[in-house]
């Protein structure tokens, strides 16, 4: 038996994370990774939104041979089956406002996850964590009602008083620890991926920098296409089909819609351009909550990253969640050592400052976020939608059919009959903007009376401020 | 080969997947608490539960298929499928995730 101060089991984003920053606090750390080498068993998309930069600088020296810049996003609307052709696509650079450089320089960096993750778990071990790989752990260590160390499938046991389950979606250490039995029906989303193999320069000249791409059609969905430097992945579908208690009431087969939907003539355009040969076939699950999730610690155990449901509600991104998640556990587990607690009301300081986190912001909206993807996978809604998008830009801009005048005037009857549209998209929108944004909006309203106070001086008239 | 069947739903799942085989078994199903609700079948991104007089049944050679994604065991509301991991260093090896 080997004691430690903190156990971490898994050596994904999350766990190499907590393990880092133990090892940085100078506790002695172990990670209990089951697989081969860290990323092997990691299925991903992947890309890596600038927050990883922004809250782990170390990220900005680190250059991955699989790595693109993804400054550009690119999102299509095409219409129903059989056809399945472009109706409304959009390519959008980042937002200048932004509120911290990295965000305003690129969205996301792709890469393949073997190198991220390697990298991320050679970094613990550089700052003096030990790392054990091919290692299940399959038990936990109780004493006193706390949970202080684990045991793995050789029988070996590892004690420390502080364990972090790390070990993802399908985790076995929540279970253990009497957290959760596993996560329901409606927490997880089951997902597929082709990964193709890509000549770099022909990555270089069709996609440059716009590496992140969604296909959307109705009845479906969606698909991703992510380009690495020279690879890429098509993967999905999105949460209204893979959602597993939708996709067994739906009855949709993730990897056939997949399949189906790789076959639509704009991503098969995409990989034709690429010259993308099929490479490897991934499956694997993903936790999509709408809810923060508090059942993430008791005594002397903490979740973190998918094992603890963190990925965000829109588009559940979960590998800057993983490793913010990782860093918080472990600076707890640091103060809980120091002051000889480690009772299950210390390890709630973790869940507490979690919450309030930006990792646990992202919840605020999580229940109106899901209905807006409840709402687009009706498929009449969203051929509405697509239409709505295709009337407005044609009637204001893009027509040579007809005189401009004739389409302009068109713009308030389009409006007008998309109401019902319009008002749906503003129930999901109208409680984010009351409950985050309610002070903002107040100023707001202030300021254009004010305004409309001014101009009404100016040109005589009264107007009530 | 066609670009449409290179690319597409005539890509080959089964031939583009790595496993190492499991020693062990590690999905355990239970039939008798089996109420043949098929989320198993519907969701299994391998096709290794199949239907039979009303049950599931998991292929007998699953170890050398399954993906580990543990989409069966979420699926099944009835408690007839348990799932643990491969041991360590057995099952799927993703080199390009
Ligand atoms: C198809 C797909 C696409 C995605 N795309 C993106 C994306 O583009 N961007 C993004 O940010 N996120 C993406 N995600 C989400 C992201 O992959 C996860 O949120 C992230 O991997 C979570 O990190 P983690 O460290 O919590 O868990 P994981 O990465 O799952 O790591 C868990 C580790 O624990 C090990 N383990 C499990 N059980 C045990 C055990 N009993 N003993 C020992 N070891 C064990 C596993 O082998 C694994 O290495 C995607 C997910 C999927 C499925
Ligand atoms: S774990 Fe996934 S691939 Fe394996 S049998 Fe279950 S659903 Fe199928
Ligand atoms: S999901 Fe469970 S109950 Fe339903 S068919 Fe499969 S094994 Fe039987």
């Amino acid at each position: 038996m080997e004691s430690y101060d903190l156990i971490v089991v898994g050596a994904g984003p999350g766990g190499s994370v907590a393990a880092m920053t133990a090892a940085e606090l100078g506790m002695k750390a172990l990670m209990l990774e089951r697989a081969n080498y860290p990323g092997e068993k990691n299925a991903s998309g992947f890309a890596l939104s600038s927050k990883g930069e922004r809250d782990f600088p170390f990220l900005k020296e680190v250059e991955f041979p699989s790595m693109r810049i993804g400054r550009r996003t690119q999102a299509h609307f095409l219409s129903p089956p059989p056809e399945m052709e472009e109706r409304f696509s959009m390519v959008t650079a980042t937002s200048r406002r932004i509120s911290y450089p990295e965000g305003r320089d690129y969205f996301v960096k792709t890469m393949y996850r073997p190198e991220l993750d390697r990298y991320l778990a050679e970094r613990a071990v550089r700052k003096g964590a030990e790392l054990r790989l091919k290692t299940l752990v399959t038990g936990m260590v109780w004493e006193a009602g706390k949970v202080c160390g684990v045991r793995t499938e050789g029988g070996e046991e590892y004690r420390a008083p502080v364990v972090i389950g790390a070990d993802g979606v399908m985790s076995m250490t929540a279970r253990m620890a009497g957290l959760r039995e596993k996560f329901g029906r409606d927490e997880v989303v089951s997902l597929c991926t082709v990964d193709y193999a890509v000549p770099k320069e022909r990555a270089d000249a069709v996609i440059h920098e716009n590496c992140f791409q969604t296909y959307f059609a109705p009845g479906f969905g969606g698909l991703y296409l992510i380009v690495m430097a020279d690879g890429v992945h098509v993967g999905g579908p999105g949460v209204t089909n893979s959602l597993v208690s939708r996709a067994v009431r739906k009855r949709i087969n993730p990897a056939k819609e997949v399949l189906q939907m790789i076959n639509c003539p704009p991503i098969q355009r995409q990989l034709t351009a690429l010259d993308a040969r099929p490479r490897e076939w991934q499956a694997h699950m993903l936790p999509w909550m709408d809810q923060f999730n508090r059942r993430i610690y008791t005594g002397g155990f903490m979740l973190v990253g998918d094992a603890a449901g963190v990925p965000e509600p829109l588009w559940a991104e979960g590998v800057w969640q993983a490793m913010y998640s990782g860093r918080l556990a472990a600076e707890t587990a640091h103060e809980a050592l120091q002051e000889g607690d480690t009772s299950a009301s210390s390890m709630q300081r973790y869940c507490d400052r979690l919450e309030q986190s930006p990792v646990g912001q992202e919840f605020i909206a999580g229940v109106q976020l899901r209905q807006l993807f409840e709402m687009l996978g009706d498929p009449v809604i969203f051929d509405e939608a697509t239409d709505l998008l295709v009337d407005l830009s044609n009637n204001m801009l893009w027509n040579c059919q007809e005189p401009k005048a004739v389409s302009i005037n068109r713009l308030f009857p389009i409006l007008f009959e998309n109401l019902p549209l319009l008002m749906g998209m503003l129930r999901v929108y109208a409680p984010i903007l009351l409950e985050t944004g309610g002070d903002s909006l107040r100023k707001r309203i202030e300021m254009i009376k004010g305004v409309a106070a001014m101009v009404a001086q100016m040109t005589g008239g009264e107007v009530e401020a | 080969m066609s670009r449409k069947e290179e690319h597409g739903e005539k890509l080959d799942k089964f031939a583009l997947s790595e496993i190492v085989p499991a020693p062990s078994d590690f999905i355990l199903f239970d039939a008798e608490k089996c109420t043949g609700c098929s989320g198993c079948v519907i969701i299994c991104p391998m096709d290794l539960w199949k239907m039979r007089e009303g049950r599931a049944r998991l292929e007998a050679d699953y170890r050398e298929k399954c993906m580990e994604c543990g989409s069966c065991f979420i699926a099944c509301e009835s408690g007839a499928i348990d799932f643990t991991y491969p041991p360590g260093g057995s099952g799927v090896v993703y080199k390009f995730a």
